[in-house]
């Protein structure tokens, strides 16, 4: 009877160590995120070839996806029958300083493409104006058209198809695709 | 909807035995000793083993019960004071109830064998199993896969590698695996994520269908899997087995082998399982990176004198599993364009390799279990066990900064800790009451990295029970009360600033159950039971972007714990020709924590994202399970199932999504006799039904619910039998149509169409 006593007092003394002893860990306290790669700002500049007069259209969404609403988000407004030269600038402005992607995407020019899509019964016509390294187009610099006054939108979309770059919009991630209003008048 | 990714084809498994008796030592005969000629119950009759030199003495009631024996031929002795002691031999497959008729006046045995399990008799819960020959049959699957052809459950999938079981509609944070007595602890809250445990160590797959909440504690509302290794037994020298599968459709194998000694006062077992499939096809392609690796292994050791015995034991699980690239969407357009396409829009060819994106797991337990036994207070367990689970995923976003990407960092990585403590006391039959108490504890940890999905946190908690049977001849009455607390906080920066909220929860479990077991082949059970479960970390502080699923989930701190009521009911007929077993259940479960769809979609600079909301209602889970066997000759045998289940929601008047269809299965097999070494040679072949989800609505699934299917399955079988070991083998034509289909609870049907 005695040495099940002694026994017993064993067992629960172990399972109360073993639980205690779990507990006496250090509080873990999460590392500051900021590893992720966000981007949170993408910029159109439209230069008029003939004028000079340059205008930027943005959209801007510093907290990244989700969260609070974008700050900007403009809407295209082009003057009819003109001609434009776009660069495109894509930042990351949740850190400080900010994080110029585009020099990446530049760099990287051989797995990234940036198709512009515009919708039917809009008078603007996009046309790729740089190449890669292989002389296929990336799209930071294009060439725009515009003809009668007209409406619709215009669908920016950056894709990442590292050694699949086919020029093929359904290749790849999807890095960035905003859907501008756009306004030709 | 001419092309749909379909499953295809035929599964090889070929066992090995390398010595004899090495099918599972957890087999019980149980049974009644009774006089022939008075029909009195004869208590305080002994049942004695020869070859083991164990027994038991029958109790008022004239029962006995005879646990952890392995498959094998026995010789009985039964003996009652007054009467010359009688010798029974059985072979022994499973477990059995058997009565025996002793005649006093010559001393004549008989024995009948009841052909019910003594699992069944036991408890008032409805429980289901895979053991022996069922058991070696889905070698090579995942844990999900191998438990889909029981009634009542389903798997909700991502592509053929990872699968998640369901049971009774409920599956994830509602549902528990003990993996070796120890409950599984990863990321058990994602649809895919898969429960890391490789079922070649198990010896049986136990399976609760109900709320088991008092004795495994909060969260086992749905239900509870016991995946259970074989007990360490110091009787039958050294064995082992090895067991090899093959998968035609991927090309793919699995082997698992292990080997058991002992050296008295210990024994000790290795077993280790590798596994490697190619990239899966349908009849029109293949389906891009969904190749397949794993490789586990786990070692025990027990050490046992007299009444004492402590064992000790380690498992590794290991995989890699590629994911198919068109489900990784980016955007709500990537997922618009997979559904309007007919093929994936990425190619695949056949290849062992995996490429980005894919799952990378890690799960280590450790465990200790002492056992103390006393022959007056009974039966004392202690467990300990430590686990360990990091899980990285590797999105096919590479950072677009070379440094970054040179790092090779996942996309996402959790790691999780958890130790638990277990004190059950079984106590000896008082009276007319059996039953046990116990004390359990858990600590756990979890990190993420990478993302902030899901926020750090530290959980406690712990748990205590009392369970009791009431034994009154052909009646068990059970009942049994728990109470459990958790304490929980999170860590999480939001605009910089340290978060550390903390909640706590308690509640009481309890149930009530009744088993009528009669020897005329009928056994009913009846429970009620109420469970609960604090609400889940993602449930709590999901913030943003859902990996890999395009959506933004949000969580609610505010949420509540939620509760089921459960009333489970069977019916259970056997006679040596017909086998009937009905079961009906009605859940209703307060304050059940879903996903609510919100409108308007997010804009985003990927552009628009869906988002949901986790939300809480009043749910009632509704269902049946059938099954009949009959045999029209003895060796040929027809067999059919049928389950259904209806999940509303109460408060918005809606169905509850995500929850299986209605299915129907009919099998017919034929057991040919013996010829030389060749035994139990058995053909069958299988038809699946599965009807058409039709009670789903539009805004929660992204497409209408697939098309009713009917799959037809052929599978032969047959143990060679050698001297000194045997081998079993099988082959399985699943699909054997190629029919082309979608199921409701795979992930990837809107992918594959």
């Amino acid at each position: 009877m005695k040495k099940q006593t002694i026994l017993f007092s064993a067992l629960g003394l172990l399972s109360l160590q073993v639980f205690l002893f779990s507990s006496c860990k250090e509080e873990e306290i999460p590392e500051e995120p900021n590893e992720e790669e966000l981007i949170t700002t993408l910029i159109l500049e439209f230069e008029n070839t003939i004028s000079g007069e340059v205008r930027t259209f943005e959209f801007r969404d510093t907290d990244g996806p989700g969260e609070s609403e974008p700050v900007d988000f403009d809407t295209i407004r082009l003057d009819d029958n003109s001609s434009y030269h776009i660069t495109v600038s894509i930042l990351n402005e949740s850190v400080s300083p900010t994080d110029d992607i585009t020099v990446e995407v530049a760099e990287e020019g051989v797995d990234h493409q940036l198709f512009y899509v515009t919708s039917g019964g809009l008078n603007l016509f996009i046309s790729y104006d740089d190449e890669d390294a292989n002389g296929d187009p990336i799209g930071l610099h294009a060439m725009a058209a515009t003809t009668d006054a007209s409406t619709g939108t215009t669908t920016v979309t950056l894709k990442h198809q590292p050694d699949i770059k086919d020029g093929n919009i359904l290749t790849g991630d999807t890095d960035v695709e905003v859907i501008f209003v756009t306004e030709v008048e | 909807m001419r092309k749909i990714w379909v499953f295809i084809f035929s599964i090889i498994v070929l066992q090995f035995h390398v010595a004899a008796q090495q099918q599972g030592c957890n087999l019980q005969i149980g049974g009644r000793v009774t006089d022939k000629e008075h029909e009195a119950l004869l208590s305080y009759a002994t049942v004695y083993i020869l070859e083991l030199q164990t027994g038991a003495v029958c109790d008022d009631n004239a029962l006995f019960a005879i646990g952890e024996l392995c498959a094998g031929n026995y010789t009985l002795l039964i003996s009652h004071l007054g009467c010359a002691t009688d010798t029974v031999n059985i072979q022994l497959e499973k477990s059995v109830f058997l009565e025996f008729e002793l005649n006093h006046q010559d001393s004549v045995l008989e024995a009948i064998q009841v052909h019910v399990s003594m699992e069944t008799y036991k408890g008032t819960l409805t429980t289901d199993y895979l053991e022996g020959k069922a058991l070696e049959a889905i070698a090579g699957k995942s844990l999900g896969n191998a438990l889909k052809d029981m009634n009542g459950l389903n798997t909700i999938q991502t592509g053929n590698s990872i699968s998640k079981p369901v049971i009774h509609g409920l599956h994830s944070n509602r549902i528990l695996i003990m993996n070796n007595g120890v409950r599984q602890e990863g990321q058990q809250w994602g649809n895919e994520h898969g429960p890391e445990i490789d079922p070649f160590i198990a010896d049986n797959i136990t399976v609760i269908k109900g709320a088991a909440g008092v004795k495994y504690g909060s969260d086992a509302m749905g239900g509870v899997i016991l995946v259970n290794p074989a007990p360490l037994i110091d009787t039958g020298g050294t064995r082992g087995a090895v067991q090899i599968a093959g998968f035609s459709n991927t090309k793919g194998g699995a082997a698992s082998a292990y080997i058991q000694s002992h050296y008295s006062p210990f024994v000790w077992r290795l077993q280790g399982t590798l596994k490697a499939e190619g990239t899966a096809q349908t009849p029109d392609y293949y389906l891009a990176n969904t190749a397949y690796h794993e490789a586990n292994g786990s070692a025990a050791v027990k050490y046992h004198k007299n009444d004492f015995e402590t064992e000790l034991y380690y498992s590794y699980f290991h995989n890699t599993i590629g994911i198919f690239s068109a489900s990784h969407i980016g955007n709500l357009t990537d997922l618009e364009n997979a559904f309007v396409s007919d093929t994936p829009y990425i190619a695949g060819n056949f290849t062992y390799d995996i490429g980005r994106p894919y799952q990378l797991i890690n799960h280590h337990l450790v465990k200790s279990v002492s056992h103390y036994h006393n022959d007056k207070f009974g039966n004392i367990y202690l467990t300990a066990a430590w686990q360990n689970n990091i899980r990285k995923e590797y999105d096919t976003h590479v950072p677009l900064d070379d440094s970054i990407a040179a790092l090779g960092l996942p996309s996402l990585y959790f790691e999780i800790g958890t130790i638990t403590t277990e004190l059950e006391w079984k106590h000896h039959k008082k009276i007319i009451f059996s039953g046990s108490v116990g004390l359990s504890g858990m600590n756990q940890q979890n990190i993420t990295r990478y993302s902030t999905f899901i926020p750090n946190f530290k959980n406690y908690s712990g748990g205590i029970y009392a369970l009791e049977t009431y034994q009154l001849n052909d009646w068990s009455l059970e009942a049994g009360l728990r109470y459990d607390y958790k304490w929980t906080k999170a860590f999480f920066y939001d605009e910089g600033e340290l978060q550390t909220p903390e909640h706590q929860y308690s509640a009481l479990s309890w149930n009530i159950g009744s088993t009528y077991f009669d020897r005329n082949h009928t056994t009913f059970n009846i429970n009620f039971s109420s469970a609960w479960r604090a609400p889940a970390m993602n449930e709590l502080y999901s913030d943003g972007l859902h990996h890999g699923a395009a959506a933004l989930e949000y969580g609610d701190p505010g949420l509540l714990q939620e509760r089921s009521y459960q009333l489970i009911t069977g019916f259970e007929y056997e006679t040596p020709k017909t086998y009937i077993e009905i079961g009906a259940y009605n859940n209703y479960m307060q304050n059940f924590i879903y996903l609510q769809p919100v409108l308007p979609p997010a804009l985003t600079i990927r552009g628009a994202f869906p988002v949901f909301e986790y939300q809480q209602t009043n749910a009632n889970i509704f269902g049946i399970d059938a099954t009949a066997h009959y045999h029209i000759t003895e060796p040929f045998m027809v067999e059919t199932k049928f389950s259904m289940l209806r999940a509303r929601d109460l408060e918005n008047d809606v169905w509850v999504v995500m929850m299986p269809a209605d299915k129907l299965t009919g099998k017919v097999h034929y057991i040919f006799k013996s010829f030389g070494k060749i035994e139990n040679l058995d053909a069958g072949v299988a038809v699946v039904h599965v009807f058409k989800q039709n009670r789903t609505y539009a805004e929660a699934d992204y497409l209408p619910a697939p098309e009713v299917y009917t799959l037809t399955s052929l599978s032969i079988g047959s143990d060679i039998k050698c001297k000194h070991h045997s081998i079993s083998w099988s082959l399985e034509a699943e699909n054997l149509f190629n029919v082309a289909y979608r199921d409701y609870l795979n992930r990837f049907q809107i992918f594959c169409r």
